[in-house]
């Protein structure tokens, strides 16, 4: 026992030294050499290797050290998760239990806040099974993707093609087994998106704009080419955005927000989403320019327009991702489909735009695109530059508005006041028309007579006659009573009217003629049309 | 059973089929754009079919662009997803994103207007080189209520649509007359493709998919 553990410790000397044999000692960290050999050897061999070979190294490098640098993080967090993750796991069920939160890398809070959300939405009805199911295919397929990427040999179009692959499965997965039979096809739909959502937003780092395409390049000059373009107004493009209206103003910038923030969602249905909102911003402002449902023909260069004032980050990688990994069926049908299909289409409108398809002579064009010359009436200067100027153009507009209301109102007033004259002309013609066939009677004023005043002609009548009794009836005295109410019915009709009070004011209508006699007035109102 | 996208490949220009729930009718989705000229009357005659409009808009009817609607035709559900698209000369080189994957086409031109018709007919060339081989193409020649002022005769284009193997109708999005008909006719011709498309991959001998075609098109020929 003895003597094996002293040979184990017997190391030959020659093994020891440096292996260039300089008499040094040399050392495993610099393979071998003493440490002046190996500066020297180092310094040769990247001296020897070709310009292009050494960056694609060191791109290569970087990639691999960013993925143990990520692998590292990830074992960081596993360490970490494991005690702080757990109470929030009650009652969720996890994969295979704490390990799972931290399987997803470095988007694992996001994985997390996701799980949480559809935790309330959508597994506490289809039950844990389902859940532990569903999830169990996305950490396989993050796997293998992971360990995918990771290879050289892998393009990102093999990338996407296992992505629409994992879809398939997942689908014919939720139609031949038991587990799904009792769940309908609109939260297959959902769970179909969840997956989604959850791998795609797990996986962004390695699948979005990745380093192996040129996809950056392309972001990159498509960004050139709209600051280029930064003279293109919406007349150019035949579009019929009113630039004034203050509503239009801010549809246009909510819709540019929108598109903006295509950018920073992660799931490609939730880039997806950004550009579903920013387009119906656009139809609703185009519904507000045009007076009616807005068509095709009026969205698309509005779309274009929006595209070209936005001139949003790394719109090519956004538009490549979505298409590289959305669920194909999304892409193909449905109003997300279609929004997208128009994006794809402004900017390929973009990239192949030339003086002709903006209508214009080619001189024209490439002294607008060196910059020779710049349009008075660019969007920006509308809006930046001049901000005041367009200010005071809508201080116009509205002052043109109140102008014309106000002639309206004069107009209005002067045709009233005509009208008012004409009116009273014509009662005043149809009066003296009815005056003439109607005969008029005009007679005097009745006045209440006195019984008890002085009359002088009352002296010159002879003595009332005295009733004289001829039998004894004893009916009348209760007959002509003033007490009895059969009395009024006695009365001459002529006293009774003496309450009525005659004095109508009728000037204007009859031209001041006096008083009109009652039942001729009637006939008179009559035949006005007054008389209701 | 078409479901929606086997294993085999991506599912781009296949008709979906959703088995309706417990109802025994089916479901099927289409994809329809609408081509033609600008100023046609391609979004009226959509909003006509969907909405039932014709210059009395509603305040909810926002956008005629994207539309789907829906159609039973005997034993089936036809839900139609109508993408419309820009009809200026400038735009035309975009048209094949919009008709990628597209179970059936409108061409529509102007009856008052011989140029939109020449434009219909490259509209339809292009079709038939370019996209999917069993695409259905209609064409519809709108406001036909205008005939007195009547540029392409009837005839004319009749003879051009059997030509081609094209529907045909003459259609008026401002009193409706044949547009129903005409969403409804394509219905049925993809429906029919669709029945015996499918009826064909089910067939799993050489000679039973003989018969089967056979009977269908023995079937066809009595009905005309």
């Amino acid at each position: 026992m003895y003597a094996s553990k002293k040979a184990s410790l017997k190391i030959d000397e020659s093994y020891l030294m440096c292996k260039n044999g300089c008499r040094f000692y040399g050392n495993e960290e610099w393979e071998g050499y003493c440490s002046k050999c190996h500066r020297e050897n180092s310094q040769k061999r990247r001296r020897k290797m070709p310009e292009a070979d050494s960056i694609k190294d060191k791109q290569h490098q970087a990639q691999v050290t960013g993925f143990t640098k990520f692998e590292e993080k990830r074992r960081n967090k596993t360490k970490f998760f494991s005690f702080w993750k757990t109470p929030n796991a009650k009652g969720m069920y996890f994969v295979e239990g704490g390990k799972n939160e931290a399987f997803f890398g470095p988007e694992t809070k996001e994985a997390e806040a996701l799980q949480r959300e559809y935790y309330y939405k959508l597994f506490k009805s289809v039950g844990p099974h389902i859940q532990i199911d569903i999830h169990k295919c996305i950490s396989s397929f993050y796997k293998k993707m992971v360990s995918d990427a990771d290879s050289p040999t892998t393009s990102i179009d093999d990338l996407s093609e296992r992505t629409q692959h994992f879809y398939q499965i997942i689908t014919k997965r939720m139609e031949d087994e038991r587990i799904y039979s009792g769940v309908n096809s609109e939260i297959k739909e959902q769970l179909l998106d969840y997956a989604e959502k959850f791998a795609m937003t797990c996986l962004y780092r390695l699948l979005f704009c990745p380093a192996s395409t040129i996809d950056e390049d392309k972001d990159l000059n498509i960004q050139k080419r709209i600051r280029q373009l930064n003279w293109v107004s919406a007349k150019h493009v035949d579009c019929r955005i009113s630039e004034t209206s203050a509503e239009v103003h801010d549809l246009v910038y909510s819709s540019i927000t929108e598109l903006l923030g295509m950018d920073s969602a992660k799931a490609p249905q939730d880039k997806l989403a950004c550009v579903v909102r920013c387009c119906r911003n656009i139809l609703q402002l185009m519904q507000k320019c045009v007076g009616g449902p807005a068509s095709a023909d009026e969205f698309l260069p509005a779309l274009i327009f929006v595209v070209l004032k936005a001139n949003p980050a790394r719109l090519k990688s956004n538009i490549n991702y979505v298409t590289r990994f959305c669920n194909a069926n999304r892409l193909m049908s449905g109003e997300g489909g279609y929004y997208f299909t128009n994006l794809c289409c402004a900017v390929s409108f973009i990239e192949n735009l030339t003086a002709e398809s903006l209508n214009m002579p080619v001189e024209e064009f490439e002294e607008y695109m060196s910059g020779r010359i710049m349009p008075s009436n660019t969007w920006e200067s509308a809006l930046i530059m001049c901000e005041s100027m367009h200010l005071m153009n809508e201080n116009f507009l509205i002052f043109e508005e109140l102008k014309n209301e106000h002639n309206i109102v004069v107009r209005e007033a002067e045709r009233l006041k005509e009208e008012v004259a004409n009116f009273q002309d014509e009662i005043a013609r149809k009066v003296e028309e009815l005056r003439k066939d109607v005969c008029l009677e005009l007679r005097p004023k009745k006045e209440p007579t006195e019984i008890d005043a002085d009359d002088p002609l009352v002296a010159d009548l002879p003595p009332p006659i005295r009733p004289q009794v001829v039998g004894n009836d004893v009916n009348y005295g209760r007959q002509m009573s003033p007490d009895t109410p059969e009395w009024h019915v006695m009365s001459t009709p002529d006293e009774r009217l003496t309450s009525v009070n005659y004095d109508i004011d009728l000037s204007d209508l009859s031209g001041g003629d006096g008083s009109i006699c009652e039942d001729n007035l009637t006939s008179i109102f009559h035949s006005l049309g007054w008389y209701q | 059973m078409a479901n929606r996208g086997g294993p085999g490949g991506r599912p781009n220009g296949t008709a979906q089929q959703q088995q309706g729930g417990g109802g025994g009718g089916r479901i099927c989705q289409f994809k329809l754009v609408l081509l033609g000229e600008s100023a046609v009357g391609k979004s009226s005659l959509v909003l006509r079919f969907v909405k039932g409009q014709f210059h009395e808009y509603q305040e909810s009817t926002i956008g005629a662009a994207f539309l789907t609607q829906t159609l039973c035709l005997e034993d089936t559900t036809v839900k139609f997803e109508i993408w419309d698209t820009a009809g200026q000369e400038r735009y035309h080189s975009l048209a094949p994103m919009y008709y990628r994957g597209a179970q059936a086409a409108i061409v529509v031109y102007d009856v008052t207007n011989q140029d939109t018709f020449g434009r219909a007919k490259t509209w339809v060339k292009e079709l038939q080189r370019h996209a999917s081989p069993n695409i259905v193409i209609a064409l519809a020649g709108n406001k036909a209520d205008l005939s007195n002022k009547r540029n392409v005769e009837l005839d004319e284009a009749k003879a051009y649509a059997e030509e081609n193997g094209l529907l045909f109708m003459e259609t008026s999005a401002k009193t409706a007359v044949n547009v129903n008909e005409i969403f409804q006719e394509i219905g049925e011709s993809i429906v029919g493709l669709f029945v015996l498309v499918v009826g064909i991959q089910i067939c799993r001998s050489e000679q039973s998919r003989l018969n089967y075609v056979s009977k269908i098109v023995y079937s066809l020929w009595y009905r005309k």
